[in-house]
């Protein structure tokens, strides 16, 4: 049994390595890779080569690491070499199924399932051995260009491989299906596309409410700033700024650029009472409620979300192992340091802004990612091997 | 009830495809252990469903019947037997010594035994020179010789071949056609689907003629032809036709009931009942039994008339394909054809 198992296998390595693709799509990997190789990271300071054209960086390892998940993983790894890899592949089943081919395979004593599932694992090897030797070179590029030996590189490679894997699952059911390379290609990338428009109206919808939730909170922080300060001088409650810290103080404070506080980021207005601002964070938290159809709408979008394959989150995992909550607070706290100088609300809203954000880079579990990916690829395949055993060829 | 003597054993097999189209109905069919079985049927009989059934590449309606010893359809005995199907498609990225050895691990056979077996079947097939080049290089006639190779690779009792002659020059014919005989003393049992029939008819023991998916034929070529066999006497003498009428007239109480026909064909019966007919200096007799054929000689000998020839004929097996099959058939009791369509090489028999 092993025996026939490891013919397959053995027969899929040929049969990449007779692919020009194959060698193509690793020497184009290489390229972007040796480019990024280009780039370090030395104290503060982010080199290229030898040089150090930036000056000081602030957070020169996270912007670093930014390059590395946005570029390197995220367009390079996850969008191009995923494509490639699919216009190499989606012609195995395809290829196999054909007349005179599948005969010589089925006439095997090889059960069809088994068969079935040996060359479908067969296919995956194409981004197996990409992702192996990517992760390999970037793992010793980021510990030499920047001295960040992390193994969570590693990683990638069943993040890559499961991912990809949501996309085989679908082209080998449409290739199944159809027989056809060309339909086979053009409707995974169709499926794709609709996984990846679902999850943007998601990614839009779930960053509004959010945002409006954060508003509510920065209203609320405002509300609380306001009655504090009408506590203390109840009588302060009616009068024009002007009156409430005297003309020349508020004059000297718009001139050095920081005038009271008023309701969000904007100072206080010459004429605008305590009463005013009240009524106007009162207004602007009231307007910040998100309404209910569009919780709805938002619910029913995670919904269907979670039935498909997750592809953006689950190549996002990848940034779960290479920034740690230390990086992301670094990176947020520079921003609200910023910030800060400026005005304590701003400093907070930074804050908030920059925890909403580390939020929602955590807050959809692993399993719920994976889990339910997987879920949807076994059901596809599921599909697909029903049909591939129980047809006449 | 599994005999094993018989290496197929169908006793109804039937496929209906997608519920419309009827491929095969009941058919029944048995394969000796050792022969070398040809399974002849116009395009559109069902032949290659049949052979796919017992390769379980298609799934049988209804299927009663062994291969092997084991239920037709399942994988059971798919490891003692070597498959070649029409037009196959081998991977062209791999060599032939690695399709062999790539085919003969399906089928679950050792590292160094398909190593030594790939060697050997690729001298035997005349392949040695291209063990090393791949498919995707080798002419038809090459990807042939390499799938009958890759039918042995598993050392089977049973080799299915579909049109394994096929796009493979006269010389590669030859070539293939004594590999089939080596198979055969090598007591392997050999089931050939071709349109060759004159191929067929050389090599095969037993044939079936599948028409409409039912078997309408089978069994030796003797079986199939029997009073259908005759022998032909032609003699070299002037005024021949009177001196054979003569013959097998007076001598041999002949007796002609019709005058002839326009082809100058005279037909009537011996006085043992033997069908006879003359046709200038040529007279054929309706038995296989060479003893009365003696009586015969004797009295075209007693006439003094010298023999040119004696033949025993037979139909060959396209007569008796395309008599199956529903075309232009030769036949003892449809006289007429006779000579006219009955073309059989000789078998046996004496030239003077």
């Amino acid at each position: 049994m092993m025996v026939q198992t490891w013919a397959l296998l053995v027969d899929a390595y040929r049969e990449l390595n007779a692919k020009k693709m194959f060698w193509i799509v690793l020497i184009l990997t290489g390229v972007v890779l040796a480019g990024f190789a280009t780039l370090g990271v030395s104290g503060n300071q982010m080199t290229v080569l030898w040089y150090a054209p930036f000056g000081k960086v602030p957070s020169a390892l996270f912007m670093y690491k930014a390059i590395f998940s946005y570029l390197v993983v995220g367009f390079w790894f996850t969008w191009v070499a995923v494509l490639l890899a699919l216009i190499s592949t989606a012609g195995i089943f395809p290829d196999f199924l054909s007349a005179g081919s599948i005969d010589l395979f089925l006439a095997k004593p090889i059960t069809r399932l088994r068969l079935f599932l040996t060359k479908y694992v067969a296919g995956l090897l194409f981004v197996l051995l990409q992702v192996t030797f990517f992760a390999v070179a970037s793992f010793v590029i980021l510990g030499v260009r920047a001295g960040v030996w992390q193994p969570g590189i590693f990683w990638s490679i069943p993040i890559i491989l499961v991912f990809f894997s949501y996309l085989y699952g679908v082209c080998v059911l449409l290739g199944v299906l159809t027989r056809s390379t060309v339909a086979a290609l053009l409707l995974t990338l169709l499926a794709w596309l609709g996984f990846w428009a679902v999850d943007r109206v998601d990614v839009v919808m779930a960053s509004y409410i959010n945002s409006q939730h954060a508003t509510q909170a920065d209203m609320e922080d405002e509300l609380a700033r306001i009655d504090k300060e009408i506590a203390a001088n109840p009588g302060a409650a009616t009068q024009p700024a002007t009156e409430r810290m005297g003309e020349e103080m508020y004059r000297d404070r718009v001139q050095i650029g920081s005038p009271p506080p008023g309701v969000g980021t904007r100072g206080s207005g010459s004429g605008e009472t305590l009463e005013d601002q009240r009524a106007e964070a009162v207004s602007m938290r009231d307007e910040a409620v998100v309404s209910p159809t569009v919780e709805m709408v938002e619910r029913v979008v995670v919904g269907v979300k979670t039935l498909i394959p997750k592809t953006r989150e689950t190549t996002n995992l990848l940034d779960r192992e290479l920034f740690t909550d230390k990086d992301l607070r670094a990176a947020t706290q520079a921003d609200a340091g910023q910030a800060s100088q400026q005005d304590e609300f701003e400093r907070r809203r930074a804050e908030r802004r920059g925890q909403v954000w580390i939020d929602a880079m955590r807050e959809r579990s692993v399993w719920w990612v994976v889990g339910t990916s997987v879920g949807f690829e076994a059901v596809v395949l599921g599909v697909a091997a029903w049909l591939f055993c129980r047809r006449d060829y | 009830m599994a005999d094993g003597s018989l290496a197929i054993d169908l006793e109804q097999v039937s496929k209906t495809y997608r519920g419309r189209v009827r491929a095969l109905e009941g058919v029944q069919m048995q394969v000796r252990r050792g022969e070398i079985f040809g399974l002849l049927g116009p395009n559109g009989a069902g032949k290659s469903t049949l052979v796919k059934i017992m390769m379980s590449v298609v799934k049988p309606t209804s299927a009663v019947g062994q291969v092997l010893e084991k239920p037709v359809g399942s994988k059971g005995s798919l490891e003692r037997v070597g498959y070649l199907p029409e037009h196959h498609r081998f991977p062209r990225y791999l060599t032939g010594r690695q399709t062999l050895e790539f085919f003969a691990a399906l089928s679950g056979v050792g590292k160094e035994t398909r190593k030594e077996r790939a060697k050997e079947l690729l001298e035997t097939v005349g392949m040695t020179a291209w063990a090393d080049r791949r498919v995707g290089d080798y002419s038809k006639g090459m990807m042939q010789r390499v799938g009958v190779a890759a039918a042995l690779v598993n050392d089977p009792q049973l080799v299915i071949l579909d049109e394994p002659t096929d796009g493979v020059d006269p010389v590669g014919r030859r070539e293939i056609r004594d590999v089939l005989v080596r198979m055969k003393k090598e007591g392997r049992t050999v089931f050939i689907n071709s349109h060759l029939l004159s191929e067929l008819e050389v090599v095969s023991d037993r044939v079936a003629i599948l028409v409409a998916g039912r078997v309408v034929k089978q069994g030796t070529l003797n079986e199939l032809t029997v009073g259908r066999q005759y022998f032909e006497l032609e003699v070299a003498a002037d005024r021949a036709e009177q001196g054979l009428k003569r013959a097998l007239g007076e001598r041999l109480k002949g007796t002609w009931p019709a005058p002839p026909t326009a082809e100058g064909i005279l037909r009537g019966a011996l006085g043992t009942g033997e069908w006879v007919e003359i046709q200038g200096s040529v007279a054929r007799v309706g038995t296989v039994d060479v003893g009365a054929a003696q009586g015969v000689i004797d009295a075209v000998r007693g006439e003094g008339l010298a023999i040119r020839r004696w033949v025993q004929m037979r139909p060959s097996l396209e007569d008796l394909f395309i008599e199956a099959v529903g075309g232009v058939a030769g036949g003892h009791n449809a006289g007429a054809a006779m000579g006219g369509v009955v073309k059989a090489p000789p078998v046996g028999g004496f030239r003077p």
